[in-house]
Protein backbone atom coordinates (compact mmCIF):
# COMPACT_ATOMS: atom_id res chain seq x y z
CA UNK A 1 0.00 0.00 0.00
CA UNK A 2 2.74 2.43 0.95
CA UNK A 3 4.54 1.45 -2.24
CA UNK A 4 1.50 2.51 -4.26
CA UNK A 5 1.39 5.81 -2.40
CA UNK A 6 5.08 6.27 -2.98
CA UNK A 7 4.69 5.56 -6.70
CA UNK A 8 1.80 7.94 -6.92
CA UNK A 9 3.76 10.63 -5.07
CA UNK A 10 6.66 10.22 -7.47
CA UNK A 11 4.29 10.48 -10.44
CA UNK A 12 2.84 13.66 -8.98
CA UNK A 13 6.32 15.07 -8.44
CA UNK A 14 7.25 14.30 -12.03
CA UNK A 15 4.10 16.01 -13.29
CA UNK A 16 4.77 19.10 -11.17
CA UNK A 17 8.34 19.26 -12.40
CA UNK A 18 7.29 18.87 -16.04
CA UNK A 19 4.56 21.53 -15.82
CA UNK A 20 6.88 24.01 -14.17
CA UNK A 21 9.69 23.39 -16.65
CA UNK A 22 7.28 23.68 -19.55
CA UNK A 23 5.82 26.93 -18.21
CA UNK A 24 9.34 28.32 -17.90
CA UNK A 25 10.03 27.24 -21.46
CA UNK A 26 6.88 28.98 -22.71
CA UNK A 27 7.83 32.16 -20.86
CA UNK A 28 11.28 32.02 -22.46
CA UNK A 29 10.03 32.08 -26.05
CA UNK A 30 11.88 34.96 -27.71
CA UNK A 31 10.26 38.11 -29.03
CA UNK A 32 10.87 37.32 -32.69
CA UNK A 33 9.15 33.96 -32.38
CA UNK A 34 6.27 35.58 -30.50
CA UNK A 35 5.90 38.12 -33.33
CA UNK A 36 5.78 35.37 -35.90
CA UNK A 37 3.22 33.43 -33.93
CA UNK A 38 1.08 36.55 -33.62
CA UNK A 39 1.36 37.08 -37.36
CA UNK A 40 0.19 33.54 -38.01
CA UNK A 41 -2.72 34.06 -35.63
CA UNK A 42 -3.77 37.28 -37.36
CA UNK A 43 -3.82 35.53 -40.72
CA UNK A 44 -5.90 32.71 -39.31
CA UNK A 45 -8.38 35.06 -37.62
CA UNK A 46 -8.69 37.16 -40.75
CA UNK A 47 -9.40 33.96 -42.64
CA UNK A 48 -12.12 33.14 -40.12
CA UNK A 49 -13.84 36.36 -41.08
CA UNK A 50 -13.59 35.54 -44.77
CA UNK A 51 -11.41 38.46 -45.69
CA UNK A 52 -9.92 36.73 -48.69
CA UNK A 53 -6.64 35.98 -47.04
CA UNK A 54 -4.40 33.72 -49.07
CA UNK A 55 -4.85 30.39 -47.35
CA UNK A 56 -2.35 28.48 -49.38
CA UNK A 57 -0.22 26.75 -46.85
CA UNK A 58 3.52 26.56 -47.16
CA UNK A 59 4.75 23.19 -48.18
CA UNK A 60 8.09 21.54 -48.05
CA UNK A 61 9.40 21.20 -51.57
CA UNK A 62 8.45 17.77 -52.86
CA UNK A 63 11.30 15.36 -53.30
CA UNK A 64 12.67 15.40 -56.85
CA UNK A 65 11.44 12.55 -59.04
CA UNK A 66 14.89 10.96 -59.25
CA UNK A 67 15.10 10.85 -55.47
CA UNK A 68 11.73 9.13 -55.22
CA UNK A 69 12.61 6.68 -57.96
CA UNK A 70 15.97 5.90 -56.37
CA UNK A 71 14.43 5.41 -52.96
CA UNK A 72 11.73 3.13 -54.28
CA UNK A 73 14.25 1.06 -56.25
CA UNK A 74 16.53 0.78 -53.23
CA UNK A 75 13.59 -0.24 -51.08
CA UNK A 76 12.61 -2.98 -53.54
CA UNK A 77 16.18 -4.31 -53.69
CA UNK A 78 16.50 -4.23 -49.91
CA UNK A 79 13.19 -6.01 -49.43
CA UNK A 80 14.11 -8.63 -52.01
CA UNK A 81 17.42 -9.24 -50.27
CA UNK A 82 15.78 -9.58 -46.89
CA UNK A 83 12.77 -11.63 -47.88
CA UNK A 84 14.32 -14.04 -50.42
CA UNK A 85 15.27 -17.32 -48.73
CA UNK A 86 18.96 -18.07 -49.00
CA UNK A 87 20.39 -21.28 -50.45
CA UNK A 88 20.81 -22.72 -46.97
CA UNK A 89 17.28 -22.00 -45.91
CA UNK A 90 15.73 -25.21 -44.67
CA UNK A 91 12.61 -26.41 -46.39
CA UNK A 92 9.49 -26.83 -44.35
CA UNK A 93 10.57 -24.56 -41.53
CA UNK A 94 7.08 -24.46 -40.10
CA UNK A 95 7.00 -28.23 -39.87
CA UNK A 96 10.39 -28.39 -38.16
CA UNK A 97 9.40 -25.78 -35.66
CA UNK A 98 6.22 -27.69 -35.01
CA UNK A 99 8.20 -30.87 -34.44
CA UNK A 100 10.51 -29.08 -32.02
CA UNK A 101 7.49 -27.86 -30.16
CA UNK A 102 5.92 -31.29 -30.29
CA UNK A 103 2.76 -30.08 -31.95
CA UNK A 104 2.93 -32.25 -35.10
CA UNK A 105 -0.49 -33.67 -35.87
CA UNK A 106 -0.81 -37.27 -34.78
CA UNK A 107 -2.04 -38.35 -38.19
CA UNK A 108 1.11 -37.03 -39.84
CA UNK A 109 -0.85 -34.73 -42.12
CA UNK A 110 1.20 -31.88 -43.63
CA UNK A 111 1.06 -28.71 -41.65
CA UNK A 112 -0.58 -25.63 -42.97
CA UNK A 113 1.65 -22.57 -42.91
CA UNK A 114 1.43 -20.97 -39.49
CA UNK A 115 0.40 -17.61 -40.88
CA UNK A 116 0.52 -15.74 -44.16
CA UNK A 117 3.40 -13.28 -44.47
CA UNK A 118 1.18 -10.23 -44.18
CA UNK A 119 -0.07 -11.38 -40.81
CA UNK A 120 3.04 -9.77 -39.31
CA UNK A 121 1.14 -6.52 -39.30
CA UNK A 122 -1.30 -7.75 -36.66
CA UNK A 123 -1.01 -6.32 -33.15
CA UNK A 124 -0.46 -9.79 -31.69
CA UNK A 125 2.54 -10.39 -33.92
CA UNK A 126 3.90 -6.96 -33.15
CA UNK A 127 3.79 -7.84 -29.49
CA UNK A 128 5.67 -11.06 -30.23
CA UNK A 129 8.28 -9.17 -32.23
CA UNK A 130 8.64 -6.63 -29.47
CA UNK A 131 9.29 -9.37 -26.96
CA UNK A 132 6.97 -7.74 -24.49
CA UNK A 133 9.06 -4.59 -24.25
CA UNK A 134 6.60 -1.67 -24.44
CA UNK A 135 8.93 0.84 -26.06
CA UNK A 136 9.92 -1.61 -28.78
CA UNK A 137 6.25 -2.20 -29.50
CA UNK A 138 5.68 1.54 -29.85
CA UNK A 139 8.64 1.87 -32.19
CA UNK A 140 7.38 -1.01 -34.35
CA UNK A 141 3.98 0.66 -34.54
CA UNK A 142 5.67 3.90 -35.57
CA UNK A 143 7.55 2.04 -38.30
CA UNK A 144 4.34 0.55 -39.65
CA UNK A 145 2.65 3.94 -39.57
CA UNK A 146 5.64 5.45 -41.37
CA UNK A 147 5.50 2.91 -44.21
CA UNK A 148 1.73 3.27 -44.48
CA UNK A 149 2.20 7.04 -44.69
CA UNK A 150 4.98 6.66 -47.26
CA UNK A 151 2.70 4.59 -49.46
CA UNK A 152 0.11 7.35 -49.44
CA UNK A 153 2.43 10.15 -50.53
CA UNK A 154 1.61 10.94 -54.15
CA UNK A 155 4.78 12.91 -54.71
CA UNK A 156 6.87 9.89 -53.78
CA UNK A 157 5.03 7.44 -56.03
CA UNK A 158 6.93 5.66 -58.80
CA UNK A 159 4.27 6.15 -61.46
CA UNK A 160 4.26 9.88 -61.10
CA UNK A 161 4.05 11.75 -64.37
CA UNK A 162 7.17 13.60 -65.35
CA UNK A 163 7.37 17.38 -65.58
CA UNK B 1 13.57 26.91 -45.70
CA UNK B 2 11.45 29.86 -46.61
CA UNK B 3 10.19 32.16 -43.98
CA UNK B 4 6.62 30.98 -43.89
CA UNK B 5 5.64 33.23 -41.03
CA UNK B 6 6.54 36.50 -42.55
CA UNK B 7 6.23 39.64 -40.46
CA UNK B 8 2.72 40.94 -40.33
CA UNK B 9 1.38 43.39 -42.83
CA UNK B 10 1.20 46.85 -41.34
CA UNK B 11 3.20 46.12 -38.22
CA UNK B 12 2.60 43.78 -35.35
CA UNK B 13 1.62 46.39 -32.80
CA UNK B 14 -1.03 48.11 -34.87
CA UNK B 15 -2.76 44.93 -35.91
CA UNK B 16 -2.27 42.74 -32.89
CA UNK B 17 -5.97 42.50 -32.18
CA UNK B 18 -6.95 41.11 -35.55
CA UNK B 19 -10.58 40.78 -34.64
CA UNK B 20 -10.83 44.57 -34.58
CA UNK B 21 -10.50 44.61 -38.38
CA UNK B 22 -13.32 42.21 -39.06
CA UNK B 23 -16.82 42.78 -40.38
CA UNK B 24 -19.70 42.59 -37.92
CA UNK B 25 -21.31 39.21 -38.79
CA UNK B 26 -18.12 37.27 -38.18
CA UNK B 27 -16.79 39.49 -35.49
CA UNK B 28 -17.85 37.45 -32.49
CA UNK B 29 -16.54 34.21 -33.89
CA UNK B 30 -13.30 35.88 -34.92
CA UNK B 31 -12.87 37.40 -31.48
CA UNK B 32 -13.34 34.01 -29.88
CA UNK B 33 -10.89 32.45 -32.29
CA UNK B 34 -8.38 35.24 -31.73
CA UNK B 35 -8.64 34.79 -27.97
CA UNK B 36 -8.27 31.04 -28.24
CA UNK B 37 -5.27 31.15 -30.55
CA UNK B 38 -3.60 33.91 -28.53
CA UNK B 39 -3.95 31.78 -25.41
CA UNK B 40 -2.35 28.70 -26.91
CA UNK B 41 0.10 29.94 -29.52
CA UNK B 42 3.26 29.98 -27.40
CA UNK B 43 2.38 26.69 -25.75
CA UNK B 44 1.63 25.15 -29.14
CA UNK B 45 4.98 26.33 -30.43
CA UNK B 46 6.77 24.76 -27.48
CA UNK B 47 4.87 21.52 -27.99
CA UNK B 48 5.76 21.49 -31.67
CA UNK B 49 9.38 22.12 -30.69
CA UNK B 50 9.32 19.09 -28.43
CA UNK B 51 8.46 16.90 -31.40
CA UNK B 52 10.48 18.62 -34.10
CA UNK B 53 13.40 20.31 -32.32
CA UNK B 54 13.65 22.82 -35.12
CA UNK B 55 12.35 26.35 -34.87
CA UNK B 56 11.25 26.87 -38.48
CA UNK B 57 9.53 23.51 -38.65
CA UNK B 58 7.76 24.20 -35.36
CA UNK B 59 6.56 27.59 -36.58
CA UNK B 60 5.36 26.02 -39.83
CA UNK B 61 3.45 23.38 -37.91
CA UNK B 62 1.73 25.90 -35.64
CA UNK B 63 0.78 28.20 -38.51
CA UNK B 64 -0.55 25.27 -40.47
CA UNK B 65 -2.58 24.05 -37.51
CA UNK B 66 -4.07 27.53 -36.96
CA UNK B 67 -5.13 27.91 -40.57
CA UNK B 68 -6.54 24.41 -40.80
CA UNK B 69 -8.48 24.84 -37.58
CA UNK B 70 -10.06 28.02 -38.89
CA UNK B 71 -10.75 26.67 -42.34
CA UNK B 72 -12.21 23.33 -41.28
CA UNK B 73 -13.54 23.75 -37.78
CA UNK B 74 -14.04 27.48 -37.25
CA UNK B 75 -17.82 27.01 -37.06
CA UNK B 76 -17.66 24.20 -34.54
CA UNK B 77 -18.40 25.02 -30.88
CA UNK B 78 -15.42 26.72 -29.31
CA UNK B 79 -15.07 24.09 -26.60
CA UNK B 80 -14.12 21.61 -29.32
CA UNK B 81 -11.32 23.77 -30.69
CA UNK B 82 -8.60 22.72 -28.31
CA UNK B 83 -8.59 18.95 -28.99
CA UNK B 84 -9.15 19.64 -32.69
CA UNK B 85 -6.26 22.08 -32.79
CA UNK B 86 -3.93 19.64 -31.08
CA UNK B 87 -5.03 16.82 -33.34
CA UNK B 88 -4.13 18.95 -36.36
CA UNK B 89 -0.87 20.03 -34.76
CA UNK B 90 0.15 16.48 -33.86
CA UNK B 91 -0.69 15.31 -37.38
CA UNK B 92 1.44 18.08 -38.84
CA UNK B 93 4.31 17.32 -36.48
CA UNK B 94 4.11 13.64 -37.39
CA UNK B 95 4.00 14.49 -41.07
CA UNK B 96 7.12 16.64 -40.79
CA UNK B 97 8.89 13.96 -38.76
CA UNK B 98 8.12 11.37 -41.46
CA UNK B 99 9.26 13.63 -44.26
CA UNK B 100 12.46 14.26 -42.36
CA UNK B 101 12.92 10.54 -41.79
CA UNK B 102 12.31 9.80 -45.47
CA UNK B 103 14.79 12.42 -46.56
CA UNK B 104 17.39 11.18 -44.13
CA UNK B 105 16.93 7.64 -45.40
CA UNK B 106 17.10 8.67 -49.03
CA UNK B 107 20.10 10.93 -48.55
CA UNK B 108 21.78 8.10 -46.67
CA UNK B 109 21.60 5.98 -49.82
CA UNK B 110 23.57 8.53 -51.77
CA UNK B 111 26.02 9.61 -49.09
CA UNK B 112 29.47 8.13 -48.78
CA UNK B 113 29.42 6.12 -45.57
CA UNK B 114 33.07 6.99 -44.93
CA UNK B 115 32.80 10.73 -45.23
CA UNK B 116 33.61 11.06 -41.57
CA UNK B 117 30.34 12.71 -40.53
CA UNK B 118 28.20 11.18 -37.86
CA UNK B 119 24.40 11.23 -38.14
CA UNK B 120 24.24 13.08 -34.84
CA UNK B 121 26.12 15.95 -36.47
CA UNK B 122 23.28 16.35 -38.97
CA UNK B 123 20.55 16.39 -36.35
CA UNK B 124 19.00 19.71 -35.44
CA UNK B 125 20.09 21.21 -32.16
CA UNK B 126 18.16 20.70 -29.00
CA UNK B 127 16.52 24.07 -29.18
CA UNK B 128 16.35 27.39 -30.95
CA UNK B 129 19.78 28.90 -31.23
CA UNK B 130 18.90 32.36 -29.98
CA UNK B 131 21.41 33.06 -27.19
CA UNK B 132 18.95 35.08 -25.14
CA UNK B 133 16.41 32.29 -25.18
CA UNK B 134 19.06 29.71 -24.43
CA UNK B 135 20.26 31.71 -21.50
CA UNK B 136 16.83 32.28 -20.04
CA UNK B 137 15.54 28.78 -20.63
CA UNK B 138 16.06 26.75 -17.54
CA UNK B 139 18.09 23.61 -17.38
CA UNK B 140 14.87 21.96 -16.26
CA UNK B 141 13.26 22.66 -19.63
CA UNK B 142 16.34 21.40 -21.43
CA UNK B 143 16.27 18.22 -19.38
CA UNK B 144 12.56 17.78 -20.05
CA UNK B 145 13.07 18.29 -23.79
CA UNK B 146 15.85 15.76 -23.84
CA UNK B 147 13.87 13.19 -21.87
CA UNK B 148 10.76 13.63 -24.02
CA UNK B 149 12.87 13.24 -27.15
CA UNK B 150 13.89 9.81 -25.90
CA UNK B 151 10.28 8.60 -25.78
CA UNK B 152 8.41 6.93 -28.63
CA UNK B 153 6.18 9.44 -30.38
CA UNK B 154 2.86 8.18 -29.02
CA UNK B 155 4.10 8.22 -25.43
CA UNK B 156 5.45 11.73 -25.91
CA UNK B 157 2.15 12.92 -27.39
CA UNK B 158 0.12 11.40 -24.58
CA UNK B 159 2.32 12.97 -21.91
CA UNK B 160 2.45 16.38 -23.56
CA UNK B 161 -1.29 16.59 -24.13
CA UNK B 162 -2.35 15.16 -20.78
CA UNK B 163 0.22 16.61 -18.44
CA UNK B 164 1.55 19.75 -20.10
CA UNK B 165 -1.52 20.91 -22.00
CA UNK B 166 -4.01 19.65 -19.46
CA UNK B 167 -6.35 17.81 -21.81
CA UNK B 168 -8.47 15.14 -20.16
CA UNK B 169 -8.34 11.53 -21.28
CA UNK B 170 -11.24 11.85 -23.71
CA UNK B 171 -9.83 15.02 -25.29
CA UNK B 172 -6.39 13.45 -25.56
CA UNK B 173 -7.89 10.38 -27.21
CA UNK B 174 -9.68 12.63 -29.69
CA UNK B 175 -6.49 14.55 -30.40
CA UNK B 176 -4.43 11.37 -30.81
CA UNK B 177 -7.18 9.51 -32.69
CA UNK B 178 -6.97 6.51 -30.44
CA UNK B 179 -8.98 4.95 -27.63
CA UNK B 180 -9.01 6.26 -24.09
CA UNK B 181 -7.42 2.99 -23.02
CA UNK B 182 -4.50 3.59 -25.38
CA UNK B 183 -4.05 7.08 -23.95
CA UNK B 184 -3.85 5.67 -20.44
CA UNK B 185 -1.35 3.02 -21.52
CA UNK B 186 0.87 5.46 -23.39
CA UNK B 187 0.69 7.96 -20.56
CA UNK B 188 1.55 5.40 -17.92
CA UNK B 189 4.55 4.17 -19.91
CA UNK B 190 5.68 7.73 -20.51
CA UNK B 191 5.51 8.60 -16.82
CA UNK B 192 7.38 5.46 -15.89
CA UNK B 193 10.13 6.19 -18.39
CA UNK B 194 10.36 9.88 -17.57
CA UNK B 195 10.66 9.15 -13.89
CA UNK B 196 13.72 7.07 -14.68
CA UNK B 197 15.17 9.67 -17.05
CA UNK B 198 14.50 12.70 -14.87
CA UNK B 199 15.02 11.19 -11.47
CA UNK B 200 17.83 13.52 -10.52
CA UNK B 201 15.79 16.59 -11.48
CA UNK B 202 12.61 15.66 -9.66
CA UNK B 203 14.32 14.55 -6.49
CA UNK B 204 13.62 17.87 -4.86
CA UNK B 205 10.00 18.06 -5.96
CA UNK B 206 7.10 17.58 -3.65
Amino acid sequence: MSEIHSDSARDAALERFARRAFADGVDAVDADTCARLASARRRAVAAAAGRGVDLRLPRLAPAPAWVAAGAAAALVVALAAVLRPGPDAPAGTDARVAQDLDVTPADGAPLEPIAPPDALASPADLELLAGGVPDVLDVLEEDLEFYAWLEQQPELAMDREGP
Amino acid sequence: MSDTLSPSVGGAEAADDASAQIDAPSRSCAQDMDRFLREIEARAYRIAMLGLRNRDDALDAVQDAMLRLVRRYGRRPSDEWRPLFYRILQNRVRDLQRRRRFRTAVLGLFTDADDGREPIDEAPGPAHADPLEQTSATSAMAALEQALAALPARQREAFVLRCLEGLDVAETAAAMRCTEGSVKTHYSRAVHRLRALLGAHIGGEG
